[in-house]
């Protein structure tokens, strides 16, 4: 049971994980959202980026300025934080990928309620993300085995066949506007790799064997 | 090993302990997401996805072309042209339908943003809109308590959807609210202006025309009539809002068989398409005009069917003639210095503007005696000419005495025609009001458009403000010279730009950048607030202080800014939500009012803002109680079943069903007022009928047409040949006369007119010649050695200044200026195909793609070893200079470089393929001259300044 304990562990680590990647791409760098990152249990993902915050000046801008100017700013900007981007063939934001998230989002009980954001933000699709993983959770707690599978089965498919699809190009173009040892060059690193593993964690769960 | 299921169950059982412990919050609680119920999720599930079809406006150039728009899901998808409307009657343009290009940019502005680094640096940090109102706000409290609200400007920028923004700064207390026209062609508008109070004299080729039929019905005119069209720097092909005037001029020449002539420096696109193409010397349009009217009143003969070219009736319908003619013949006895030729005789015309006498002679000739006919000078030869106001006077009189004025197939003055909007809503009135300010030790009362920087300091007759002297006055402040406040002074602390982009187009760019920069001895800068409203992230932005972003064309709402020969207007109706955190210039009024009102600034009330507009409709519904607002004159009269004469307000509907009330006194014909509701309901348009010959009326006692006296809009309701007079019972009267009282009074000649050797604004036909100008100005002889040249740029609507963040729209081949000439790169670029817009990355190898060139004249080249594709220098008197590739051909005068208008040189990043080829394209400003500001508007001289040319 050593390995379930291990899992069950994940899975309380990833919603919070979720949680501070929705806040920091949404909100962004709000110093509520800064410490959050000392609240989430111990782990090789948030460490870095709580060690490369240390260079920061909590009180000042420097933080916010890096935030705007990689993601924001028209003239300094190299990523853009929307999956239309990356994916529609027109590179042109509120795309065909924008709908389509729209119903998925609605078949999974959700709709967009910050007008100010759109389907395909980065933050958006995180903030799906960390919604499925606390239900996860809720579903654990109330031991729902099938609902469990299905939740985690549905989670899978959004990272595997949307995500992953966008997100290790956005974190490259992120790189790209970012000096090595920031903390924004350091959360693409996160990012990317925490994507990645959750979606083998899920597998795993999911594996007959 | 276990199975799936037993591992999933273990887990689950296991979770329970686990997990229960663990009771996580999230970090914050706001969601962009929230929970539906069965209910919402099925109707959004089974939502239908058909195409809804939506009108608007568009604003990728100034032409405003009606639109239909294809919305689905909630976003746009297609934008076609709008059969409804006139102005462009279905068409829509490639710039246009590229529309998607631009709203659904992922380099739009999407969030406010503060500078954190110093101005140019392009460093910001993102805030949140109350954070952004409220730093503009106190910094407004603060700069209007220490030094004024007249140290403010609200600069518009673009015309259109201004509104909101003039009338907040109106409360405020400024009143130096400004748009682009001061920097597009004042000179060329001042003639009619003076004569007509109008602005835009067009040929009348417009179709469809609304026309009212002998029996009474209304019916769809597309007949052409015009018989000969004369363009003398206009290329309405290319440069010009008037969409409709590059469809109309072929039409006007397959189906009428009307004459095309161009009279240019360069083979322009419209060139191209004309019978003929007369190259003239740059800033020589005056003269040209000039020896044609001498030639057509020394040579008119009314009994001479072969020479008559005057219609005498003209002077029935005008005052002054005596005094024009008599002032212009007084320069006829008079020797020329520069080339001892009498003046305004073909020789000497020849001798200045390079085309033989001959030509000239024929010219005038063929002028005088085709009827209907048009001559019509563009924005980017007098309206950018120094002198470019005798051209416009003479311009506008050649078309009056020879009959064409308001004729079928003539001239017409579209200012003076098109549909009034804006009313009560801009907030003019708020300029009445009374304020006090410590002039010299002593308070003294006046109104607050008595503070005008330019109309009550160093340009009063500058109708449309000066923004082209804006890095001096930034540098040096502003001094009141006219009116009641004479004396005061104060600095200018803040500008809000808005759609605009002042360091590319308002002048040279190094000087606005200077004086954006500019900082006083506390290391602060002298300007210490700039503020950027747009869509699109432009040049200007870079020097800002604060970026705000707004709503788009297809999220907005307002009214078509258009010049139409007849009354129409159209809505721009929002066809989708505005994307990102832009706002709508009516939200972005009320927030700012509303701060500034918390703050304390007792000008603010809420009545005249968040209460009174609780939505963008209310503000249009407002804007659009004054529709269409002209007179009800003409043939076939507008409206027969109407008093003549009387002003018509209404929707279309009501006044053709006769649902009106007539006021007799204020002799005013009121339907129901055109509403947003109402235009909806029409595809987003609204048409009323067109006449012709709207200053006259058939007086049936007399037996014969008489002056109407209710159109044109001047002070004497007839065209004005004189501009400063006294009428029979002791008026002074005339659109120079307040500007000279003012003079009088207060004893001190505007700056303008110093320069040019007046002591007041003439009171009729005038002369002055180009100040830079060495073939025509003995002060600028010098000149001509070393700086042998004449620069020349041209207007580009489809390039405009910011629209080529559209890869596509970053090159279009276009009259000589752009061609493909670039260096080898790599960019993404849009392919339009049945199934929507695809980008693609593309490798454009050298000479596939069009960049901004310099454009030069065979044999010029050949004398000094340059060929197409070599690298030059444009050196400027004041040593400033452009480098660029240079375009070598036999369609451009010897002696003139032509370069594209803010195509070249664009150093803002996120511009597509432009910003790549920054390095060795030119950007025409560069070479303006700072203090080369026309003499009586104030508009910047940007064309025909001297140059040299060194290969590189």
């Amino acid at each position: 049971m050593k390995e379930v304990q291990e899992i069950v562990g994940w899975f309380v680590l990833r919603a919070a994980i979720y949680d501070f990647l929705r806040s920091i791409f949404i909100l962004g760098p709000k110093p509520g959202v800064l410490t959050a990152l000392y609240r989430i249990p111990a782990n090789p993902y948030t460490q870095t980026l709580s060690e490369s915050l240390l260079k920061y000046d909590v009180a000042g801008d420097d933080l916010l300025v890096e935030h705007t100017q990689i993601f924001t700013n028209p003239a300094t900007m190299t990523a853009v934080p929307y999956a239309s981007y990356y994916l529609s063939p027109s590179k042109l934001l509120a795309s065909e990928v924008t709908i389509s998230l729209r119903k998925l989002y609605a078949e999974l009980g959700y709709t967009l309620q910050d007008k100010t954001l759109l389907e395909d933000h980065v933050g958006v699709e995180l903030e799906v993300m960390y919604r499925l993983a606390a239900k996860t959770l809720d579903t654990l707690k109330e031991g729902k085995e099938k609902e469990l599978e299905e939740l985690i089965r549905k989670q899978l498919y959004f990272i595997k066949d949307h995500m992953l699809k966008w997100i290790p190009q956005f974190c490259s173009d992120i790189k790209k506007g970012a000096s090595k040892d920031s903390f924004y060059y350091k959360l693409a690193i996160m990012l990317e790799t925490f994507l990645a593993d959750d979606a083998k964690m899920l597998e795993l769960v999911l594996s007959e064997e | 090993m276990v199975s799936r299921r037993t591992f999933l169950k273990g887990l689950a059982l296991a979770g329970l302990g686990a997990v229960a412990a663990y009771s996580y919050k999230p970090i914050i609680d706001k969601f962009a997401l929230r929970e539906i119920g069965e209910e919402e999720r099925k109707s959004l599930l089974e939502a239908k996805d058909g195409v809804q079809v939506k009108y608007t406006a568009d604003v990728m150039c100034p032409s405003e072309c009606a639109l239909e728009v294809w919305v689905k899901d909630g976003r746009a998808i297609r934008i076609y042209g709008n059969y409804a409307s006139p102005h462009n009657y279905g068409a829509v343009c490639g710039k246009g339908a590229a529309g998607l290009g631009l709203v659904y940019s992922p380099y739009r502005i999407k969030k406010p943003m503060i500078r954190v680094g110093e101005r140019g640096e392009g460093k910001f940090k993102e805030v949140s809109w109350e954070e952004a109102i409220d730093y503009i706000a106190r910094k407004l409290v603060e700069i209007k308590k220490k030094y004024g609200p007249e140290s403010v400007i609200m600069d518009t920028g673009d015309v259109t959807d201004r509104d909101q923004y003039w009338r907040l700064f109106f409360a405020f207390g400024t009143p130096n609210c400004v748009e682009h026209g001061s920097i597009c062609d004042t000179p060329r508008r001042h003639g009619p202006k003076l004569m007509l109070n109008g602005k835009r004299i067009e040929p009348d080729i417009m179709v469809p025309r609304l026309v009212r039929q002998p029996d009474g019905s209304l019916a769809w005119d597309f007949t052409q009539k015009a018989r000969l069209i004369i363009y003398v720097g206009w290329n309405p092909f290319l440069a010009t809002r008037i969409a409709w005037e590059s469809r109309g001029t072929v039409a006007a020449k397959v189906e009428n068989g009307c004459k095309v002539i161009v009279v240019d420096p360069s083979f322009s696109n419209t060139a191209t398409h004309a019978d003929e193409w007369i190259p003239i010397r740059p800033g020589t349009d005056a003269d040209l005009f000039a020896a044609m009217l001498r030639y057509i009143l020394e040579n008119d003969d009314p009994k001479d069917p072969a020479r008559r070219y005057i219609d005498w009736e003209f002077k029935k319908y005008s005052i002054g003639w005596e005094d024009f003619e008599k002032a212009f013949r007084e320069w006829w006895d008079k020797v020329d210095p520069v080339n001892g030729l009498k003046y305004f005789t073909l020789e000497w015309a020849e001798n200045r503007t390079g085309i033989p006498k001959e030509k000239i002679r024929e010219l005038a000739h063929l002028f005088g005696i085709t009827k209907p006919a048009a001559l019509i000078w563009g924005m980017q030869a007098p309206g950018h000419h120094y002198n470019g106001y005798c051209a416009s006077i003479l311009g506008t009189v050649l078309n009056i005495i020879t009959g064409n004025f308001d004729a079928p197939g003539g001239a017409i003055d579209t200012e003076i025609t098109k549909s009034s909007k804006g009313g009560t809503a801009t907030g003019r009135w708020m300029l009445g009001r009374k304020v006090k300010r410590i002039v010299n030790g002593k308070e003294v009362e006046g109104t607050v458009a008595q503070l005008h920087m330019d109309h009550y300091g160093d340009w009063p007759a500058a109708w449309d403000d000066v923004v082209g002297d804006y890095p001096r006055r930034f540098r040096e402040g502003v001094t009141i010279r006219y009116g009641p406040f004479r004396g005061h002074k104060y600095p200018i602390k803040a500008y809000i730009l808005r759609t605009g982009n002042s360091v590319i187009t308002a002048g040279a760019p190094w000087d606005w950048i200077d004086a954006l920069t500019a900082k006083d001895e506390r290391g602060e800068y002298k300007v210490e607030l700039v503020v950027y409203i747009d869509t699109i992230f432009l040049e200007s932005a870079l020097y800002a202080d604060v970026v705000l972003p707004e709503a788009s064309y297809l999220e907005r709402m307002s009214l078509s800014d258009i010049y139409p020969t007849y009354p129409m207007i159209f809505l721009r109706d929002p066809v989708i939500e505005p994307l990102h955190e832009s706002k709508k210039p009516t939200e972005i009024m009320n927030m700012l009012a509303k701060r500034l009102y918390e703050l304390g600034d007792t000008d603010i009330k809420p009545e005249d803002f968040w209460e009174k507009y609780k939505t963008e409709e209310d503000f249009v519904n407002e804007m659009l109680a004054v529709a269409p607002g002209r007179p009800n004159t003409g043939q076939p009269l507008p409206y027969p079943q109407y008093p003549e004469g009387y002003t018509i307000l209404g929707d279309p509907e009501s006044l053709e069903k006769g649902e009106v009330t007539i006021d007799h006194e204020k002799k005013v014909i009121r339907g129901r007022l055109l509403t947003v509701k109402w235009l909806r309901e029409h595809k987003g348009v609204a048409v009323w009928p067109m006449s012709w010959y709207r200053y006259r009326r058939w007086d049936p006692e007399k037996k014969e047409w008489v002056p109407n006296k209710a159109w044109p809009p001047t002070p004497s309701r007839m065209i004005e040949l004189v501009w400063d007079y006294t009428t029979p019972d002791g008026k002074r009267q005339g659109l120079y006369a307040p500007h000279n009282i003012k003079i009088e009074e207060a004893g001190d000649i505007p700056r303008g007119l110093q320069e040019i050797g007046f002591t007041k604004f003439p009171r009729t036909f005038y002369w002055f010649e180009q100040k830079y100008n060495p073939y025509t100005n003995p002060k600028a002889a010098r000149l001509k050695t070393e700086y042998p040249f004449m620069f020349i740029s041209g207007r580009v609507h489809h390039a405009m200044s910011g629209t080529q963040m559209v890869a596509s729209l970053g090159q279009c081949p276009s009259e000589g200026t752009w061609q493909p000439l670039n260096k080898e790169f790599e960019t993404e670029i849009e392919d339009y195909t049945p199934e929507g817009i695809r980008i693609r990355k593309k490798k454009f190898r050298e000479g596939e793609w069009c960049i901004a060139t310099i454009w030069m004249n065979s044999e010029d080249a050949a004398k000094l070893g340059i060929k197409t594709g070599d690298l030059i220098r444009v050196v400027n008197p004041l040593g400033k200079h452009v480098v660029g590739r240079a375009y070598v051909s036999e369609g451009i005068r010897p002696g003139v470089v032509k370069i594209p208008f803010a195509t070249g040189g664009r150093f803002s990043p996120g511009l597509g393929p432009a910003y790549l080829h920054k390095d060795y394209t030119p950007l025409d400003n560069t070479l303006f001259i700072p203090d080369y500001l026309s003499p009586i508007m104030g508009q910047p001289a940007f064309t025909a300044i001297p140059v040299k040319v060194e290969k590189l």
